[in-house]
């Protein structure tokens, strides 16, 4: 098994007491508020030295209270599932599972998403609409919760270092726009902020050309499978038609996906 | 199963019983 280091981030005593003793400790109490957990994982790999097949991960204080995982949990599925690239963890199975990728779901919440992303890629002379991307438990991740070899995390960390330095030094609408604030559960943050956690993504999105293995995870879905339909059914066979087309381009599954979901929305009222 | 299609079900929030069957528990707590 390849060298595996899983850091999780902390920036405060508090946030300190929330760590699990199984991940190593990665203070990041002086660095900048605005750009979140971007700034110790840049930190970390400008500072030190890294093998490329070594798996690394970054996880905020709050990686337990979102997933219900442990370190050992953690370790245990990477043991089970060797020869990945990328080991993902996402938090939230059924917000994926529901749109058609985590870039329409981040244009609801943060307008403008796709269209400055767009923008941004273009300048690395990457052609792309991330609004068409269609995306499953295979290749999405909320949070930054993944656990990637240090090639994939280069590849990351380019696309990443190119939006951060636009938002800090760019004085056109682009950079303005990509360092403007929008708003967050309990604070306004930088639209930088969630398009760097959506870049894991970006990356998985390309197909084939990277292994990944999903730990799917169901927490706190009892208030979810608490409403008045099969809810995390409906969200596994939404998940498991996409994941079916990425994997053959066959159009059928697709076609089949958006039927459901329009199926749920008239029959059941299901919003987003 | 029955459904009342006229209410909307969200998907990304939790579905919580009626504020009355917590009312109970905030009292106690207040």
């Amino acid at each position: 098994m390849p060298t595996c280091i899983i850091h999780q981030i902390y920036y405060s005593p508090q946030s300190f007491t929330k760590l699990d003793s199984g991940f190593t400790p990665l203070n990041n109490s002086d660095g900048p508020p605005e750009v979140r957990e971007y700034w110790p994982i840049r930190e970390y790999f400008l500072n030190n030295a890294v093998n490329d097949d070594d798996l690394i991960g970054f996880f905020s204080p709050l990686f337990y209270e979102k997933t219900g995982l442990t370190s050992a949990d953690v370790y245990e599925h990477i043991a089970k599932n060797p020869g990945n690239d990328v080991y993902l963890f996402n938090p939230y199975f059924h917000i994926a599972a529901w749109h058609l990728n985590i870039f329409t779901q981040g244009e609801m919440s943060h307008p403008g998403l796709i269209k400055i992303l767009n923008e941004t890629m273009q300048l690395m002379d990457v052609k792309i609409d991330v609004g068409n991307i269609v995306m499953s438990s295979t290749n999405a991740v909320y949070c930054n919760f993944f656990v990637a070899k240090v090639k994939f995390w280069k590849q990351w960390l380019m696309i990443s270092e190119f939006i951060y330095a636009l938002s800090e030094i760019d004085d056109t609408d682009h950079g303005k726009f990509l360092s403007s604030n929008t708003s967050y559960i309990k604070e306004d943050l930088p639209m930088r902020v969630f398009i760097i956690e959506r870049i894991a993504s970006l990356l998985l999105a390309n197909p084939n050309s990277w292994k990944t293995s999903s730990k799917l995870i169901f927490k706190d879905m009892q208030h979810q499978t608490d409403k008045p339909i099969p809810f995390l059914e409906k969200m596994l066979a939404l998940d498991s038609l996409k994941s079916a087309f990425i994997q053959t381009q066959n159009p059928l599954y697709l076609n089949t996906y958006n039927f459901e979901r329009e199926f749920l929305m008239i029959n059941y009222g299901l919003r987003v | 199963m029955t459904h009342d299609s006229d209410k909307e079900i969200f998907v990304t929030q939790p579905y919580l019983p009626p504020l009355e069957e917590f009312m109970p528990y905030l009292e106690s707590i207040y």
